[in-house]
């Protein structure tokens, strides 16, 4: 799998990902715009009213150390992830961000290398063999 | 509950039960400790952990740590409404 995908005008790649709840809910499955976030290292983070149309009932906490470098309390809860053939469940978090964003966790769970050319504002997700191999640590 | 309550009422508990301990035998693992009961379950994984502590107590109110770190992931690109 190898989707490709311009950002045009956007600070950062974004994808779009299938979420639902964790036991699914009524509420069902939602395609949502992610954007790929590697400042942050967890699964999925979600605006409040994103979680409120999904159904998702959040009302466990974490926290999340911040730019600022301190901790700040989120409140999560667990949810189910698709991307191309695969699903996964992790950690979603209520932010008080208007974006859906994904990190680095995501791209491990669904075992996906994301490259990304900000000149010509395209990004590329693939699960294919790495294109970019980890030098020799002794070179 | 309040989820700065939460927080802070599950890191009153990490610190006076379970901090020395855990932090010299189980660094890196996730905790979820029940703040009603004090009681916790540890996996490897949040998603574990997280569903340990449900199935153990569903009408429980938990907080997720990650041993020996100050938050269970970093986000480097957020900061709250309180730091601008």
């Amino acid at each position: 799998m190898r989707i490709i995908k311009s950002f045009k005008g956007k600070d950062i790649p974004i994808f779009p990902i299938t979420l639902c709840a964790s036991p699914p809910n009524s509420f069902g499955k939602k395609i949502v715009d992610a954007g790929v976030d590697t400042g942050f290292g967890g699964f999925v983070s979600v605006s409040k009213q994103v979680a409120k149309n999904m159904g998702l009932n959040a009302s466990d906490s974490m926290r999340l150390t911040l730019g600022n470098r301190k901790p700040h309390a989120f409140l999560y809860c667990l949810g189910r992830a698709e991307f191309g053939a695969k699903m996964k469940t992790g950690t979603v978090i209520i932010s008080d961000s208007d974006e859906v964003l994904i990190g680095m966790k995501f791209l491990r769970q669904f075992e996906l290398h994301l490259i990304v050319d900000p000149i010509s504002e395209v990004a590329i997700l693939t699960d294919e063999d790495p294109p970019i191999q980890a030098p020799d640590p002794l070179s | 509950m309040d989820v700065k309550k939460i927080a802070k009422r599950g890191e009153e508990i990490y610190a006076r039960r379970y901090k020395e301990n855990f932090e010299r035998n189980y660094r890196g693992k996730y905790m979820v400790i029940d703040i009603t009961t004090e009681d916790y379950s540890i996996a490897s994984t949040p998603e574990e952990a997280t569903q340990e502590a449900h199935k153990k107590n569903p009408k429980g109110v938990f907080y997720l740590i990650r041993i020996g770190y100050s938050g269970v992931y970093r986000m480097r690109t957020h900061l709250t409404s309180a730091d601008y």
